[in-house]
């Protein structure tokens, strides 16, 4: 007898457990399993590039539940399972070791995978993407005083990835080949001011730099630039992720960078949802976007997982992210929008850092160290910019209040 | 457990936490309609204190990574925390905010 589910999930990471929880919570009685390829119960990554590659913790803390905390809330876990296709017309997919299993509904929560570099064999294990629980573990091992660790990109992982190492005493080189970090988030300003912490912080922060080769160079690495030769212990490849939307799309569902889907999670076939950073959503005050960030894992899964058990629930939240580097707290509101103004509102190591819409509007809001204003600017995304709103000697609290009131 | 004064009434503001300490543990009190509320003032998610968070109604937003707490009871209401924070017992004796741990 073939196995069968009301609701079956295809991924194991955070948002297929959070749409787990999602139809739980609306379908006490629903038969609820999840399908994931690594062996791992589903994780939450945030600590991955933070406190485990500080050494602060252990793999543990991204375990939210643990196996026994799932079956308690009798959801399956099938894990160590690749699946190799969906058949949307027979309500089934099928596992890489020819297994089909039935479902009412299906959601697809495949997430995403580390953009990687190829590396010759004899160094394999010395040029490390940082995705999973198990790449967090083998980074950690190679950070200590003394080492070289070379991290290739300066996207949020690579520089997180810099900021632990810093801390745990190795020697740091970060190239990028753009002409600034975080070149796909921040605007200069809010990119200027993490430059300088990792500068501060002693990091070797190269920007324009044009990687040529990755080569063994007896038991280490060696990195081409130019006519430059690093020497590295260990490589951090954080070039950026790739949404998993194969399976999507080879069962002919819409895909547009990340499985197309509505505010309530429904992909273009009926019966199937999609929940997660390989969504492509709605996203109040812009079109449709897919969105790499813990808040789309845990939310936006959520009302998937609830609209796929019969309760039709929109997400609607405004697009939030966050980091800490060097102790500094980072985080960002809303969205920058390039054909607008920014605003700094900075004051000694605390800034707010405002995008502002060519309507006026607040679009988004960067902190840093921002503290309870954090909270504020949040509340002030979609409204006008209130006048004197760079003056940070003016508490953020009475601009709100007063754009309130107006 | 055992009653200790804190702070006096007055000085627990109305938007804001007031972060207090018994015996070195920092505690987080906050004004709700009037009333006083004792919590822990370490996040359960990271080290941050709720004291400095931002004040909306019955719930505290932590000031790092947004995570949101019931101040009556502690209980975490959003992500990214997934733990209660501990509540204690309050009351007020002549102006004096006393709390039990």
């Amino acid at each position: 007898m073939a196995r069968a589910f009301d609701i079956l999930i295809v991924g194991g990471g955070q948002a297929a457990r959070r749409a787990a929880e999602g139809a739980r919570a609306v379908a006490p009685e629903a038969s609820i399993a999840i399908v994931g390829e690594e062996t791992h119960p589903p994780y939450d990554r945030p600590p991955l590039s933070k406190e485990i590659l500080l050494g602060k913790a252990d793999a543990s803390l991204c375990c939210k539940r643990d196996a026994a905390s799932f079956a308690a809330d009798r959801i399956e876990l099938i894990l160590g399972t690749r699946v190799a296709a969906l058949h949307l017309n027979d309500h089934k997919i099928e596992t890489a070791s020819g297994e089909r299993i039935g479902y009412g509904k299906l959601i697809i929560a495949t997430g995403s995978r580390a953009r990687s570099l190829p590396a010759p064999a004899a160094i394999a294990d010395k040029v490390l993407t940082l995705r999973t629980i198990d790449d967090a573990t083998r980074v950690a091992a190679h950070l200590h005083e003394g080492a070289h660790i070379v991290v290739i990109g300066a996207g949020f992982i690579g520089l997180e990835a810099a900021s632990a190492a810093r801390a745990r005493g190795a020697r740091v080189t970060v190239l990028e080949a753009a002409d600034r970090v975080l070149g796909r988030v921040f605007p200069i300003e809010a990119a200027a001011r993490v430059e300088r912490l990792h500068r501060d912080a002693g990091v070797d922060l190269r920007l324009g730099a044009k990687l040529d080769e990755i080569a063994p160079d007896g038991g280490r690495v060696r990195v081409s630039v130019g006519a430059e030769k690093l020497l590295a212990d260990l490589v951090v490849v954080g070039i950026g992720i790739i949404p998993n939307t194969e399976l999507a799309r080879a069962a002919g569902l819409a895909v547009d960078d990340g499985v197309v889907v509505s505010a309530e999670g429904a992909t273009s076939h009926a019966d199937v949802f999609a929940a997660g950073e390989v969504t492509r959503h709605p996203v109040r005050g812009a079109s449709a976007m897919r969105i790499e960030s813990w808040q789309v894992a845990e939310l936006q899964a959520d009302a998937a997982g609830r609209s796929a058990a019969g309760a039709p629930t929109a997400y609607d939240a405004i697009p939030y992210f966050w980091s800490d580097q060097y102790g500094v707290n980072m985080q960002m509101f809303g969205l920058i929008r390039p054909d607008g103004a920014i605003l700094v509102r900075a004051a000694g190591e605390s800034a707010l850092i405002f995008s502002i819409g060519a309507d006026g509007r607040i679009a988004g809001a960067i902190g840093f160290n921002a503290g309870a204003d954090m909270s504020i600017a949040k509340r002030m995304i979609g409204a006008p910019a209130p006048v004197g709103l760079e003056d940070a000697a003016t508490p953020l609290r009475k601009l709100l209040r007063a754009g309130a009131t107006a | 457990m055992s009653w200790h004064q804190v702070a006096q009434a007055d000085d627990v503001p109305e938007d804001e936490g007031l972060c207090v300490k018994i015996d070195g543990h920092a505690i987080a009190l906050f004004r709700v309609e009037g009333e006083i509320y004792a919590i822990d003032d370490l996040c359960s998610h990271a080290e941050a204190s709720l004291a400095a968070g931002f004040v909306d109604g019955g719930l505290i937003e932590c000031p790092l990574h947004q995570a949101c707490f019931d101040i009556r009871t502690g209980k975490v209401m959003t992500g990214p925390a997934t733990e209660d924070v501990r509540s204690y017992r309050v009351k007020i004796e002549g102006g004096a905010v006393l709390v039990e741990r």
